[in-house]
């Protein structure tokens, strides 16, 4: 038995077994769990990436009606010209934010369709989309995207308990619209207004009249 | 290597676990790099698109200052280089990413112009940037201008002079009503009182007749078995006479038969003649007031408009056709009112009354009834046969009889004296009415005479008036600035020249009346159906020209397009309230942008009158032949909003068609007042056989005052309820225009004008509560751009207008140079950059074209 023992402690055969097993077992575990938390940022940044493109395509193209198919407008043609929306800064806002809640919907499915890694539970959904006045003639777009998702070695950090079991993916983005001749206009309108007001001073009563008798005529023809 | 040294190796052990962590670690490795990378390149792909969409507008923040400011447009500076600029911040901006990216190709491509148009539409870029900027401000402005009637109907109250002017006027109109009533109410009595004549002629005709049959009657009773007893005439007994019922009955019924239908028609009559005399003490009494009325309203007219400061002798001997009117018009209700008193009335009421409650007709109708009720009852018919035999026994001669006839008849009455009463105060009625209307009539038959006269010299001195242009717009622009306009034709050539033959047809045709020269008449009259027929022919073809946008606005509301016909009106809208005009005060007033037209660059005025060597109508003619000489102006003077209408190069041109399209429309608008107002069709009716002609002169006339009005900055309701071409209508003219104003000058002249005022304020507004949307000559400008122009012709015109405008702005600024075409409103970018991994092997492409190089393309416009 003590020379069984001797012999275990001296022969060093099989020591490159053992010791690889151990260190490989340890330095594997670290990568996967490296990997997963990689996986883990990407479908994170993702998402805000998408959440990015949808704020900023809103904010720079929601004054064209005329989308040619296309997310973005990147080529501004006769077509998105004429399909300049009317009142868009006022009396259309609401009407323009649930077409783009629609259109946004869409978009987010494709869209994360192309870079995602994970495996989705549910498809990708807009948690929100608001088109607000911020300023005299600026608005601002807010959007909030949000998915459900697994992916690669999740397991491992579920395991540890660093994600939930089925880990949720929010971004958020927003933009400021731009808008330059809708800007101008509204300034100009302000200006008049003004002027009218002040530069004859008994016009104040009209001005409530001139209101109403434009919010009618918008009513007329918009409903 | 030997074998030896190869099976040592294999053989070896150690050194074998680091190789197979290689192999096992490195393929996590890689995946681990993989994914880095791509957060990374993800990463940067979105800052640069941020980049991008930044130093874009960035670019586009270099705009043209003077178009957003005059104009409301957005462009790209034509003195800037946005390329330069965008390059420049993209460069500094990529360096906030450190090494991760390579800038490539930066380049921009500006797009979209001012001018650009696309293949199925024209002008988009430069209407949709109008609609823009025209949503809120156009509409305000239009609510502000256009809508605000009550302000302005407020401002008529205060108004008390004119007011004085408009009671007169209404007096005057009252009192011509109410002649006109007496003169109908006289015309039915007097048609009565001829019934009542004639309907009593036939009575005493009839009494004769019936005198006769009666006493026939008796006779024929008496000798057919009758005879009269002389001892005891009271006590007739019927059974003793042996008297026939049946030949009784026979020839009572065709006494009766023959006579009741005259009956019938003498009650009648009397009926009548009761109704016409109960009414006219009513009728007295308003002709008394209208009277009273129009004397007082007359007399306020007269202080009114004799003003001691301008009363010079030669106006205070002149005509003054109210005056006249109403001074005659007092006359014959006076001469009627002297005769026709209400004594008289009354006398003939009694007397009538008198016969009425004496007039025993209930003797026929009764008997008749009675008889033949009572037939073959023999007492009913025994006390009839009674009551003949004793008239018949009453007397002893034949006299005696027919008296008690006439007595059952009409007891005591005289018939023959009323008969005489009532002829006497018709013919002295009728005599009296006869001469009071044609007192009235022929005052006023007098006086249209000269008003017809005065109407034609008015039109044609309306028309040498400078209403068709303004002389110091004369700008004529040279070929080099306006090289692609219409030709300066004048699409109402046909027209004037049909109003001109009106003119001279309609003179003659007077002439002619006046000198009772039938064949001259007959010449005149063919003249003026001619003329009727060419100036018809003009206007239908003027029509046709027109017709074809309003069949495009109505097409808007028949296919439910009311957004295009939205677009169109603030379109129309933001070109008639931004550019001046030939009424804009160009030192105060401001364009829709707030730009003050002071700051314009406009041509110095040069104000020239052009050579007339011929008066009126012609003389028009001949004025707007004479403006389509060239010329070498850059710029117009003041009335570029003419241009959008007309788009000749003439400044004087333009205004004359513009001051034709609106004579034109209102020439429509103004038919159905003329057809209407009461003063007009009065005055054409009492002118008998030329009353069509007083017609046509004042639809030639009335639009003319109208539009000369709107072109001198007044205003004129869109729908008028009176004409301004009458005696009393040029009473709201001189409160409207002033009695300063070239118009009233010109009308004063004539005899329809010989009314000397005081002085009235320039410019106060007037209208009668009934006119409806008092408007200006901005506001016809702008119906006639929206519903007679296309939208390809506004646009283009309006671009013209801004290309002139914006060249002479920056030619005196900074000697630079504005095209139109060149004003982008859209900036395309092209970047291209690398980025630049941790872990160069991925890339495995070439520089610039590889998985990591991107060319980003992005738009961006105003």
């Amino acid at each position: 038995m003590k020379k069984f023992y001797s012999v275990l402690m001296n022969d060093d055969g099989g020591e490159v077994m053992i010791e690889s097993t151990i260190v490989i077992v340890i330095t594997i575990s670290l990568m996967l769990v490296m990997i997963s938390l990689g996986f883990l940022f990407y479908q994170q940044a993702m998402i805000k990436t998408v959440a990015n493109e949808i704020a900023s395509g809103i904010a720079s193209d929601y004054k064209y009606s005329e989308r040619s198919g296309s997310y973005h407008v990147s080529d501004i043609s006769y077509t998105q010209i004429n399909g300049l929306r009317r009142y868009r800064t006022t009396f259309l806002v609401n009407d323009m934010k649930s077409e783009y809640d629609s259109i946004a919907a869409s978009y987010v499915i494709d869209r994360v369709a192309l870079t995602n890694l994970g495996l989705n539970s549910s498809d990708p959904q807009i948690e929100s989309l608001d088109i607000k006045m911020i300023n005299l003639g600026r608005m601002r777009v807010d959007v909030v995207v949000s998915m459900e998702s697994d992916f690669l070695f999740s397991g491992l950090l579920k395991s540890l308990d660093i994600i939930d079991e089925t880990p949720t993916f929010t971004g958020s983005a927003s933009a400021e619209c731009m808008d330059l001749t809708s800007y101008a206009s509204t300034v100009n309108f302000q200006r008049y207004i003004v002027n009218k007001f002040a530069g004859e001073g008994s016009i104040g009563d009209s001005i409530v009249d001139i209101y109403y008798s434009v919010s009618n005529l918008i009513n007329t023809f918009f409903g | 290597m030997n074998k030896r040294t190869k099976r040592k190796l294999i053989r070896v052990a150690k050194g074998s676990i680091s190789v197979m962590l290689c192999l096992v670690i490195t393929p996590f490795l890689t995946i681990a790099a993989c994914l880095v990378e791509m957060y990374r390149y993800q990463t940067v792909t979105t800052s640069v698109q941020e980049l991008v969409d930044l130093c874009s507008y960035s670019a586009l923040a270099d705009y043209d200052p003077y178009l957003l400011d005059r104009f409301g447009l957005m462009a790209l500076s034509q003195n800037g280089d946005p390329s330069a600029v965008y390059q420049q911040l993209m460069s500094d901006n990529l360096g906030v990413l450190g090494q991760a990216v390579t800038p490539g190709i930066l380049s921009t491509t500006p797009a979209n112009p001012l001018s650009g148009s696309g293949s199925d539409s024209t002008y988009d870029v430069i209407r949709n940037q109008i609609t823009d900027f025209s949503e809120t401000t156009v509409l305000s402005e239009f609510a502000y201008e256009e809508l605000n009637i009550d302000e302005l109907m407020d401002k008529l109250n205060d108004l008390t002079g004119l007011s004085k002017v408009a009671e007169a006027a209404e007096a005057v109109a009252g009192l011509a009503s109410s002649v006109e009533a007496l003169v109908s109410s006289a015309n039915n009595l007097i048609t009565s009182l001829q019934s009542i004549k004639d309907n009593i002629a036939t009575m005493q005709s009839n009494y004769t007749y019936l005198n006769n049959n009666m006493y026939d009657m008796i006779q024929d009773l008496s000798s057919s078995g009758f005879e009269l007893v002389e001892d005891d005439p009271s006590t007739p007994d019927v059974n003793e006479r042996d008297v026939s019922y049946d030949d009784f009955i026979y020839y009572y019924s065709t006494y009766l038969d023959n006579n009741l239908y005259y009956s019938n028609n003498l009650n009648t009559a009397i009926n009548n003649i009761s109704t016409a005399l109960g009414n006219l003490p009513t009728q007295i009494s308003a002709l008394k007031d209208a009277a009273v009325s129009a004397k007082e309203a007359a007399q306020a007219a007269k202080n009114k408009t004799v003003g001691s400061a301008q009363a010079d002798q030669s106006t205070q001997q002149a005509a003054d056709p109210l005056e006249t009117i109403v001074t005659a018009v007092e006359k014959s209700i006076d001469k009627a009112l002297e005769k026709f008193q209400e004594q008289t009335v009354d006398d003939l009421l009694s007397g009538v009354s008198s016969f009425m409650s004496n007039l025993n007709m209930s003797f026929y109708t009764d008997s008749h009834q009675d008889i033949f009720a009572a037939y073959p009852v023999p007492q009913k018919a025994k006390n009839m046969i009674n009551t003949f035999m004793n008239i018949a026994l009453s007397g002893t001669d034949e006299a005696n009889i027919r008296q008690q006839i006439e007595s059952q008849i009409y007891g005591t009455f005289d018939v023959g004296v009323v008969s005489k009463f009532i002829d006497e105060i018709k013919n002295d009625f009728q005599a009296t009415v006869d001469d009071a209307q044609s007192n009235f009539t022929g005052t006023i038959q007098s006086s249209l005479t000269d008003l017809l006269n005065g109407l034609i010299g008015a039109i044609q001195g309306l028309f040498n008036l400078d209403g068709f242009y303004n002389p110091e717009m004369n700008a004529f622009l040279s070929d080099a600035v306006m090289a692609e306009t219409e030709a300066a034709s004048n699409p109402f050539q046909q027209i004037l020249d049909s109003i001109n033959s009106l003119m001279a047809a309609a003179t003659s045709f007077i002439e002619a009346i006046s000198g009772l020269d039938f064949f001259a008449m007959l010449t005149a009259v063919k003249n003026l159906f001619d003329a009727v027929k060419s100036a018809i022919s003009g206007l239908v073809t003027l029509v046709n020209q027109k017709i074809t946008k309003i069949t495009q606005v109505v097409g808007y509301f028949a296919n439910d397009d009311l957004i295009s016909l939205y677009d169109l009106f603030l379109m129309s809208s933001y070109v008639t309230y931004n550019l001046p005009n030939r009424t804009s005060n160009l030192s105060s007033d401001s364009a829709l942008t707030g730009y003050a037209y002071s700051q314009i660059p406009f041509s110095q005025y040069e104000g020239v009158t052009l050579p007339v060597d011929v008066q009126g109508v012609a003389a028009v003619i001949q004025l707007i032949a004479d403006m389509a000489n060239g010329g070498s102006d850059e710029m117009f003077k003041g009335a570029e909003l003419e241009y959008i209408v007309a788009g000749t190069q003439s400044e004087l041109m333009n205004q004359a068609i513009t001051f034709m399209d609106i004579y034109f429309i209102r020439m429509i608008l103004d038919i159905p007042a003329v057809l209407t107002d009461p003063n007009v069709t009065s005055m054409a009716a009492l002118f008998n056989i030329a009353s069509w002609v007083i017609l046509i002169i004042v639809i030639i006339g009335e639009p003319l005052v109208d539009t000369i009005l709107l072109v001198n900055g007044m205003s004129v309701p869109i729908v008028k309820t009176s004409c301004y071409l009458t005696p009393i209508g040029i009473g709201k003219l001189l409160a409207k225009a002033g009695s300063e104003s070239p118009i009233c000058k010109q009308l004063s002249q004539s005899t329809l004008g010989q009314i000397p005022v005081e002085s009235v304020p320039d410019s106060v507004p007037f209208t009668d509560p009934s006119d409806f949307l008092n408007t200006s000559y901005q506001t016809y400008c702008l119906l006639i751009i929206m519903f007679e122009l296309s939208e390809e012709e506004i646009l283009e015109r309006f671009s013209d207008i801004v290309q002139l405008e914006a060249a002479m702005y920056y030619k005196n600024t900074d000697e630079s140079v504005f095209d139109l075409d060149e004003a982008y409103t859209t900036l395309e970018t092209s970047s291209t950059f690398t980025f630049n991994s941790l872990f160069n092997f991925i890339d495995v492409g070439d520089s610039g074209s590889g998985l990591f190089t991107k060319t980003l393309t992005r738009e961006h416009g105003y």
